[in-house]
């Protein structure tokens, strides 16, 4: 007889929850934009794992919004997926309705969503030929979706006295060791309009965040970027490896739980201590 | 040996208090009354029991000192003796301060913070320079309280103060015996009180700091409880009185009046209703927040027990945050107030009538949610803010944080809304720029409004305010002229002319 | 009638395993059921719930359903079924604005029925089938929006044994008849049943004390009456009321039996004492009783919170017959819980009914604008 006792296997097969489960965010009706794939879907779950009930925004892709919609279900949780391009003002006001419709008023706002964006270290723009053109879309993306996103959310969160906003902005604006210029200046004006939100919305009692990643892997826009390129970045960061989409998904769930209610116009840095403020 | 582990009640000792003030009476005659004791969680009052015999006596011996000590004594002195007695009230150490900073939160429920920080600033209203405001703002020579002063009309008037007043105590918001008792001593009358069940202790321990001060002016007062209404008690009470004050709700302070002899003047405190302007300058994008906060402290200060405080604001439309925002902001800072001052716990019938507010403004805001909106703390009935564009009527707070925001265009928007209640309005608290706070105090003083203040002042009135629009210390004085005509004759009378010559 | 109602009726009627784990499973399951109905179906409801994030799916138990206060009776249009083709519509007394008056829509009114009869047979008439019933209040069809006269109706109608009927109409008391059929129940030896208000036997009471009557009912005689005395002109204590029941009809007072019910719920929650005394054990303390197919918590509304048994809160209905409009209500009346076995080891516990919360002087001057326009402060007599 073996003297180790091995545990029974749990009552699902699911996949497991790598940031645990609660029914902390019971109270949060979750937007988050972009959260058919990569680190808006891992966002997405880990707040339904932890109770909140997930509003799943796409532009396109339904099917893979769905997917994550179903796997927040199959474990217990509360999700519907909501199609809106950020970009247009009109199309998120619509969104923000249908789910204060289904859900009750979104109070936990996840700005993720970005304009499709190549992150190829070796083909990028250089600040000498880079267009105008290219800020221009990247702040529409970056900016103008949040911008839209928080519009629409705005009211209910004011009449509630109670709501969060959460950014995602990068680790590149405090170090830009690749140019990405547009995309990065677009993440850096983001962090200045967060932190103006915050200013104006704390009497309200919302508050406003900035969570900053570094290279997030494995993700469709890390791809591009070589095993050498990123064998180079986990040398030179304290933490000695590249951030994973948990990583980036715990420091949401550090603003949307009780835990922050004390922070605002905060910027949280996950990138294994490449920056450090 | 016994394994089980016998839980014990942590004992405390229970500190026990007197609840009364009667320095007329001897410790022997203490020892033969009767007495009983109200129990709160760190403290008990002993009190006597109230009879008619004991009202009798006290109030023979309240006379009798008021004529010892009182009413020969230059009021001058007595403003002096009372400032110094109440500004040992300013040192944090002094002991009643400290004991009422400890049992009061455990009497009346209210936040401890609150009670610390209200009680402050309300001692300060009778430092000896806010005393002597108190008297000029009823008498333009206040020795007429001395003796016969030159009047306008070419004679000489005297104020003859009751020798005896009873006073019927408030117990919503601690502190308010001080100034009754003050007041009489200020006219040269003694005080029987009838303490508050709700706060017997503020009161007692007032007048003892002024016996403390000077035992004689001590022996003026009388400090005792019984359930208001007890008829024989009460008959006594007021038979030996000049004049008495009361303190209380319609009901209350009605039934008093049914049973006051005819011929005992009788100031009434009763019920009054107050509330809140903002004005669009106060809602400027650098002030608005400030606005909101100063209004929330005037809304949660004392739960909104006392009469100072607000059940309504009017928020004007035209400002640069509009009037729903403000309301957002007003309950955001409602919230914070209740973190650190939380409302006292309340009765069931007291939560029934919030949760009934409530849900009818919530209902309503199905039909119309941009004309209405409850904001409201989210476990229990801590505190309440309703947004209503277009109120039926102006409507009474249940009290207990509970208030309501109305959007206007114009401030004379609220003379036509407040017209049923003019009788029974109190303070405004105002929010202007400077140029439109005299119009804005005519309007308000028309509609019948007796008290113009800063928003986050209400329920701190100024020394000598003209208490319910009367003067304190006036309406219990009876004025005694010689006339001047008079005078003019007993010159005839002058021995020169009328002794015979030796 | 849909395949839920038939469930829900099936289970007061016959309540199955009667074990407390397997009926509080079924009756939570039935309860979540219904509110997912409700929910669906009641655009008021629904929009009150999503106020309070309480939504089909996600709630656990029967205990986090939304309750509705009174009020939305009122203001609201709390109905599952077009309210025009509601088979009942009973409405609330009191106010003089029909409009302000609280309406209960019944689809149809079988639950009702099943409630009223499994709680009436249980704790009224437990010994018997029918019984000659003298009902003091108008019938159903000349009170078609009470659901007071319904109720007595319906008892009327299957239980009533020849003989039976009712003695309030239009005009008021048909005390002279009643008085003859007293008279002849008290000479035949057959035991009656009276059912009525509590305000129409003090009227009866007093009719009989001024005409210097007073009865023995035979043995076994018993009645039935609901409390309420609001805008009366007259109160009288409910022990001062079981004392005439005694002296002027010969009810003992455990026969005499109070139940607690509203136009806003679809059950009634009786006094346990006649079937405590039926079965020989003791009727006191007397408290109410709460039937299978429904809960009563008692609560902090400070906090929501539920208080312990002994304290005192306000009542919220859980109720699966009130199947038109809310299972779950929140009344506005205050009672405190009663543990099981407080009146011997057959009392299943229950709750007893303190009365209406109102009336009570807060600390402070909150007063209603009302009572402050007409209150005329500082006038001498």
């Amino acid at each position: 007889m073996s003297g180790t006792q091995v545990p029974p296997p749990g009552p699902t097969a699911a996949r497991p929850l790598p940031l645990g489960s609660s029914d902390m965010l019971a109270d949060r009706v979750a937007l988050v934009t972009g959260a058919s794939r990569g680190i808006g879907a891992t966002i997405a779950r880990a707040l339904a794992a932890h109770g909140a009930t997930v509003a799943v925004n796409y532009l396109s892709r339904h099917d893979r919004a769905q997917e994550v919609v179903s796997e927040i279900r199959a474990g217990g949780g509360r999700a519907e997926a909501f199609a809106a391009d950020v970009t247009d003002a009109a199309a998120v006001s619509a969104m923000a309705a249908r789910v204060s419709e289904r859900f009750g008023p979104v109070n936990l706002l996840v700005n993720n969503a970005l304009r499709e964006y190549r992150f190829d270290p070796l083909a990028r723009r250089t600040a000498w030929d880079i267009p105008w053109e290219h800020y221009e879309r990247q702040f529409e993306g970056s900016l103008g979706g949040a911008f839209n996103a928080c519009r629409a959310v705005m009211p209910g969160m004011r009449d509630a006295g109670d709501g969060r906003i959460v950014n995602l902005v990068t680790d590149l604006i405090e170090r830009p060791s690749i140019g990405y210029h547009d995309y990065t200046t677009a993440k850096a004006a983001l962090l200045g309009f967060s932190r103006n939100l915050a200013a104006d919305l704390g009497p309200f009692g919302i508050t406003v965040n900035c969570v900053a990643p570094g290279l997030v892997h494995p993700t469709d826009a890390s791809n591009r970027t070589t095993d050498q390129q990123r064998d180079e970045l986990e040398v030179v960061t304290p933490l000695r490896r590249l951030a994973s989409p948990e990583d980036v998904a715990g420091a949401i769930l550090y603003f949307a739980s009780p835990w922050s209610s004390f922070v605002t116009g905060a910027c949280l840095f996950v990138d294994g201590g490449l920056v450090m403020r | 040996m016994s394994s089980v582990v016998v839980a014990t009640e942590p004992t405390r000792d229970l500190q026990t208090i007197d609840g009364f003030f009667l320095p007329q009476l001897s410790e022997e005659e203490l020892a033969e009354l009767d007495w009983t004791t109200q129990s709160f969680a760190g403290a008990e009052l002993r009190m006597p029991v109230v009879t008619p015999a004991l009202v009798q006596v006290v109030a023979e011996r309240l006379v009798a000192a008021q004529a010892e000590f009182l009413a020969d004594r230059p009021v001058m002195e007595i403003a002096d003796v009372v400032g110094r007695a109440m500004s040992r009230w300013y040192d944090a150490e002094y002991a009643p301060r400290r004991l009422a900073e400890a049992l009061l939160p455990e009497i009346t429920g209210y936040a401890p913070e609150m009670v610390r920080r209200g009680l402050r600033p309300y001692m300060k209203t009778f430092r000896r320079d806010r005393l002597l405001r108190f008297l000029a703002q009823d008498f333009e020579n206040p020795l007429v309280l001395d003796g016969f002063q030159p009047n306008r009309a070419g004679g000489r008037s005297r104020a003859f103060g009751p020798r005896l007043t009873t006073q019927i105590f408030a117990g919503n918001v601690p502190g308010l015996p001080a100034w009754n008792m003050i007041c009489a001593l200020l006219v040269k009358s003694a005080t029987l009180g009838k303490s508050s069940s709700q706060e017997p202790l503020f009161g007692v321990l007032v007048a003892a700091s002024i016996a403390e001060e000077d035992p004689g002016l001590g022996r003026c007062l009388a400090v005792l409880n019984w359930r208001g209404g007890e008829d024989d008690v009460e008959r006594a009470a007021f038979e030996r009185a000049d004049a008495v004050t009361a303190t209380g709700g319609v009901r209350a302070v009605e039934s008093i009046a049914r049973r006051v002899p005819v011929g005992v003047p009788f100031v009434a405190y009763g019920h009054k209703v107050s509330f809140g302007v903002i004005g669009h300058e106060a809602l400027a994008l650098n002030r608005y927040a400030d606005t909101a906060r100063r209004v929330a402290q005037d809304v949660s200060q004392y739960d909104q027990q006392g009469c100072l405080s607000p059940h309504a604001v009017f928020v004007e439309r035209n400002g640069a945050v509009d009037p729903r925002t403000f309301a957002a902001a007003l309950a955001a800072e409602m919230a914070r107030f209740e973190r650190d001052r939380p409302r006292a716990v309340i009765s069931l019938e007291e939560s029934v009538a919030i949760e009934d507010v409530r849900s009818g403004y919530e209902f309503r805001a199905y039909e119309d949610p941009d004309a209405t909106h409850v904001h409201a703390s989210a476990d229990g009935t801590a505190w309440t803010v309703v947004y209503e564009e277009r109120p039926e009527r102006f409507e009474l707070s249940p009290l207990n944080r509970v208030v309501r925001v109305h959007p206007i265009d114009d401030i004379a928007e609220i003379e036509r809304r407040l017209a049923p209640l003019r009788r029974h309005l109190q303070t405004a608290g105002i929010a202007c720029a400077p140029d439109r706070a005299g119009s804005w105090a005519d309007l308000l003083g028309r509609c019948g409004v007796d008290r113009v203040c800063a928003v986050g002042q209400m329920p701190q009135p100024a020394a000598g305010w003209h208490h319910d629009g009367r003067g304190s210390l006036a309406s219990l004085v009876r004025w005694v002229d010689i006339e001047g005509a008079a005078e003019t004759e007993f010159e005839r009378y002058d021995p020169e002319w009328t002794a015979p010559r030796p | 009638m849909n395949e839920l109602d038939a469930r829900i009726q099936s289970f007061i009627e016959a309540p199955g395993d009667p074990g407390p784990g397997a009926l509080e499973a079924r009756f939570n399951a039935l309860a979540l059921e219904l509110f997912a109905d409700q929910y669906e179906r009641n655009a008021a409801y629904r929009r009150f719930c999503r106020a309070r994030r309480a939504e089909p799916g996600r709630l656990r138990s029967w205990w986090e359903i939304p309750a509705v206060p009174l009020k939305a009776f009122k203001e609201l249009t709390l109905a599952c079924e077009p309210p025009e083709t509601a088979a009942a519509v009973f409405m609330t007394s009191g106010s003089t604005d029909p409009a302000r008056r609280g309406r209960n829509y019944h689809p149809h009114l079988r639950l009702y029925d099943a409630s009223l009869r499994a709680n009436f047979g249980e704790w009224f008439l437990p010994d018997r089938e029918r019984m000659r019933l003298l009902v003091l209040n108008q019938p159903a069809d000349q009170q078609p929006n009470s659901s007071l006269a319904y109720f007595l109706t319906r008892l009327f109608d299957f239980y009533g044994a020849s003989g039976s009927g009712f003695f309030i109409g239009e005009s008021g008391l048909h005390l002279d008849s009643l008085v003859d059929e007293l008279r002849r129940a008290e000479e035949g030896g057959e035991a009656v049943g009276l059912l009525g208000t509590s305000f129409a036997y003090v009227h009866l009471l007093d009719a009989l004390r001024a005409a210097g009557l007073s009865f023995r009912l035979p043995e076994g005689s018993r009645l039935l009456d609901t409390g309420g005395f609001k805008g009366r002109s007259r109160e009288v204590s409910s022990a001062e009321l079981l004392a005439l029941f005694d002296e002027h009809l010969g009810i003992p007072a455990p026969l005499a039996v109070n139940y607690y019910g509203m136009t806003e719920i679809s059950t009634q929650y009786y006094d346990h004492s006649l079937r405590s005394f039926v079965q020989g054990s003791t009727a006191e303390p007397r408290h109410k009783t709460v039937p299978h197919w429904a809960r009563i918590a008692i609560i902090d509304p400070g906090t929501r919170e539920p208080v312990g048994p002994g304290e005192r809160g306000l009542i919220v209905h859980f109720d699966l017959a009130n199947r038109g409009s809310c299972l779950a209500v929140m009344a506005e009346d205050i009672g405190h819980a009663v543990r099981a076995g407080t009146a011997g080891p057959q009392d299943p516990g229950g709750f007893v009914l303190h009365g209406r919360a109102a009336g009570t002087e807060a600390r402070g001057c909150s007063i209603t604008l009302d009572e402050l326009l007409a209150a005329n402060a500082g006038a001498r007599a």
